[in-house]
């Protein structure tokens, strides 16, 4: 049952229980009080079902793309040492020969 | 050919010249600051949801216990009464729905108990899911500062990341957030210790 429909039902029993004689009035009143501690039981059910709403990526995921862009980087580093060199040559060879 | 050689040569000054702007480094590096001050803002409000929940939890299981005790209490006081009944099946019927009202009332009363449990847990499991997926945000920025720190990362990174070629009004813009983010954060702190 839904919190709506417990507090629903509490109410319709109240107003009834009321309005009986014992032995039925004890009985309704328990059946009150059990509507009750269901409703006690589910105080924290919304904010679980908000919260399952937050989906955070896959952490493995994560780990794989940090491993990846780390080794990309560890081959461009190599690339770019190479390249580096090259260009060092080029400009004394260029700046010589003006 | 002294033309052709100028230009290569202005062509290799330009190249050299396409290291990471300035500003695009000390962004990155601010950026591992502005996930830091989230991080712990979040963890601050984590601590304080876990902190209510457990306080509504243990309310909540008081309020059971003390409904789950009057029903029963009612019921031994109806029992007492079918002594007065002379009619034998009459009392036995009545006993009868007392025994089964008081089994049901502790059956609900267990898994109302277990299900709050359960609502309880799944609580900090998610919350907790929240914390490890921040730190390794922060990783992936530690990881990205490495390579933007470096000589050759180019200007096309500034501009994608921030859509224009300069970030000083940018950096100055996050950089007032920082302090009210600080300063709410610590005053949630507080008003959990004064709770508490």
């Amino acid at each position: 049952m839904t919190e709506n429909e417990l507090q629903r039902h509490i109410l319709a029993l109240t107003s009834l229980a009321s309005t009986l004689l014992e032995p039925e009035r004890t009985f309704k009143r328990n059946e009150i009080d059990l509507f009750k501690i269901q409703l006690y039981g589910m105080v924290l059910e919304d904010l679980r079902m908000n919260l399952a709403k937050i989906t955070p990526m896959d952490i493995t995921e994560i780990d794989r793309a940090i491993g990846a862009s780390l080794q990309a980087t560890q081959n461009q580093a190599i690339a770019l040492q190479t390249f580096d060199v090259g260009i060092s040559v080029l400009k004394t060879v260029l700046v010589a020969s003006l | 050919m002294t033309y052709y050689k100028l230009f290569l040569l202005a062509l290799v000054f330009v190249i050299s010249g396409c290291a990471t702007p300035l500003e695009v480094k000390q962004l990155s590096l601010k950026q591992l600051d502005y996930l830091t001050v989230l991080t712990d803002a979040v963890t601050i409000q984590s601590e304080g949801l876990i902190l209510i929940a457990e306080k509504l939890k243990q309310q909540s299981e008081g309020n059971m216990s003390c409904h789950q005790q009057n029903s029963i209490d009612r019921l031994n006081q109806l029992m007492t009464t079918t002594v007065d009944l002379t009619d034998m099946s009459e009392r036995r019927a009545l006993k009868q729905k007392i025994l089964a009202q008081a089994t049901e009332i502790n059956k609900v009363t267990a898994a109302s108990r277990q299900k709050l449990a359960l609502d309880f847990k799944a609580i900090k499991i998610k919350t907790q899911q929240l914390q490890v997926y921040l730190k390794k945000i922060k990783e992936v920025q530690v990881v990205l500062n490495g390579y933007i720190q470096s000589q050759k990362a180019g200007e096309q990174l500034l501009s994608s990341s921030v859509g224009h070629t300069s970030v000083d009004g940018f950096l100055g813009t996050i950089n007032t957030y920082i302090p009210l983010i600080k300063l709410a954060s610590g005053e949630l702190a507080h008003l959990l210790q004064v709770k508490q």
